[in-house]
């Protein structure tokens, strides 16, 4: 029901307004993480699911139950020293055609001293047709900790859809110690032929970016390497079968100035997800949040 | 000759000659030590002749650095022409944190470097003493304290750019100088294009689609046999 696009569209043709904001402290037991503080108002929610892990556990939902033209949902995520927060995504938020105006998504993530933010959310799906503008601002403190995950699919896979008209501009600002250490800015504006171009996606349907920023951020450049390398479905590099033929992913990392900062392509979004999964996995070493696995 | 945006006058002979000497490759710089991830992309066979390069040059050029670089210098020469430091240290600082690797970090950072110094040791009297600006914000800034107008610099520097990797091509598939030229010739079309949309973009316009071209940058860095830096 929900993969399906056009009754979506006739059942949400008023526009979806937003906002939550989630604050997370130190618990009064030694390295465990409170809720201090939630806002939640129109589409946007959040529920803490009760976990075995002393991190805090945020999963965002927009029951609006998908973005349109005109839509605004806004997040803000404040992690204090000594705090440790992971935010997640209910289900994979669905673009849907939008009739001119771009829907916008903003967020805002801020982590003081020792804390760590982990900002893990489930893939974006863009229907032909879709216009989202999203922000994510991060202020940091020199040894705060952050990982910074959005995974991108054109298109319903099941239903072999093809994105003929899509815009997705997203800009990523981090801030870390007041200064500018990482933009990321994605303007992706399919009008027929842009996701075919080799230097793009080469007919991929799928890709990522995944940030993580800490004091050894950098030291771990050989080890995320080395997970990379033993990725399920990994595309031969050097083969003409890549992710553009519908096979496997592709997969690098590179690490600088305290980042380290790895980029997926994937033939479909199924791909993605299976190489996603296991690089998280390996890299933070405990589960992902349970949403991840349904 | 193009008039350049907001100078309003028609680009005299002596910037003329001074644009072609900085975007020349004679200008020390060190643009032939990079080649923007192509070197990796060729040992993958994605770039293997005249036509593969020219459309992986075009996604640089349209959807990738060229662009975003292009709005870089625009932004740099609005500051130089209003003496607005302020102004240069947002683009500079936003030029600094755009790379997606480490190595197109270096290629961005040395080369403003390089340029800088060498500009300033020429032409003491437009120098600016004691900033670290990336190669697009150095040029931006330096042609707007010549009162080089701006279209006719994004032109130059886009065709460097291009020409640049291009070069690195010719090398590395290899592929015959003629051929080269083919190439570089053969992009002029979408350089002009992304000079105009540069010359008024503001800075939040930056950004690209050249998932594949970073790829390729993330994959130089662990290749084994290596010409250049980038």
């Amino acid at each position: 029901m929900l993969d399906d696009g056009s009754r979506s569209e006739t059942l949400r043709l008023q526009r979806a307004v937003g906002a939550v904001r989630v604050s997370a402290k130190p618990g009064h037991r030694r390295g465990t993480t409170v809720l201090d503080g939630l806002y939640q108002q129109g589409a946007g929610k959040a529920r803490f699911p009760r976990t075995h892990s002393p991190w805090l556990e945020a999963v965002l939902l927009n029951t609006a139950g998908g973005i349109t033209g005109g839509d605004r949902l806004t997040t803000g995520v404040s992690v204090a020293d000594g705090a440790h927060l992971v935010a997640t995504t209910q289900t994979a938020e669905r673009v849907y055609r939008s009739l001119g105006e771009d829907g916008c998504l903003d967020a805002t993530v801020s982590v003081a001293g020792g804390g760590v933010c982990e900002w893990l959310p489930q893939e974006t799906i863009l229907f032909d047709g879709a216009r989202l503008k999203r922000t994510l601002n991060v202020e940091m403190a020199d040894d705060s900790r952050l990982t910074l995950l959005e995974p991108v699919v054109l298109g319903r896979q099941a239903m072999g859809e093809v994105v003929r008209r899509a815009r997705l501009v997203d800009q990523w600002r981090i801030r870390r110690g007041g200064r500018l250490v990482f933009a990321d800015a994605l303007r992706f504006e399919e009008t027929g032929t842009l996701a075919r171009r080799r230097g793009v996606l080469d007919g991929a349907r799928a890709f990522a970016s995944l940030l993580h920023v800490a004091p050894e951020a950098e030291a771990r450049l050989e080890e995320a390497r080395a997970i990379l390398a033993g990725l399920p479905g990994l595309a031969d590099p050097r083969g003409d079968v890549g992710a553009g033929a519908g096979v496997g992913v592709e997969a690098g990392a590179s690490a600088w100035d305290g980042m380290l900062s790895l980029r997926f392509v994937a033939a479909d979004g199924a791909c993605l997800r299976r190489a996603l999964m296991a690089f998280l996995e390996r890299f933070r070493a405990v589960a992902l949040p349970r949403v991840w696995m349904m | 000759m193009a008039t350049g945006m907001g100078t309003g006058t028609a680009m005299d002979d002596a910037a003329l000659y001074k644009v072609s000497v900085w975007l020349s490759p004679a200008f020390p710089v060190g643009g032939y030590t990079y080649s923007h991830g192509l070197e990796w992309a060729i040992e993958a066979g994605e770039v293997r002749d005249a036509e593969s390069l020219r459309d992986w040059l075009e996604t640089c050029l349209a959807h990738g650095a060229g662009r975003s670089d292009a709005i870089l210098l625009a932004a740099a020469w609005r500051a130089a022409c209003a003496d607005d430091r302020a102004a240069l240290a947002t683009v500079e600082e936003l030029a600094a944190a755009l790379s997606p690797s480490r190595e197109r970090a270096l290629e961005t950072h040395q080369q403003g470097q390089a340029f800088a110094r060498t500009a300033a040791a020429v032409w003491p009297e437009a120098a600016l003493d004691g900033a670290t600006l990336r190669y697009p914000v150095a040029v931006g800034w330096t042609a707007g304290r010549h009162q080089v107008p701006l279209r006719a610099t994004l032109i130059c520097f886009l065709q460097a750019f291009a020409a640049n990797i291009v070069s690195a091509g010719v090398r590395a598939i290899p592929l015959g100088q003629t051929d080269g030229q083919r190439v570089t010739a053969a992009l002029a079309e979408c350089a002009v294009a992304i000079a105009g949309e540069a010359e008024t973009a503001p800075l939040d316009e930056i950004g690209g689609a050249a998932l594949r071209i970073d790829l390729a940058s993330l994959h130089h860095e662990t290749q084994y046999s290596r010409l250049f830096r980038s």
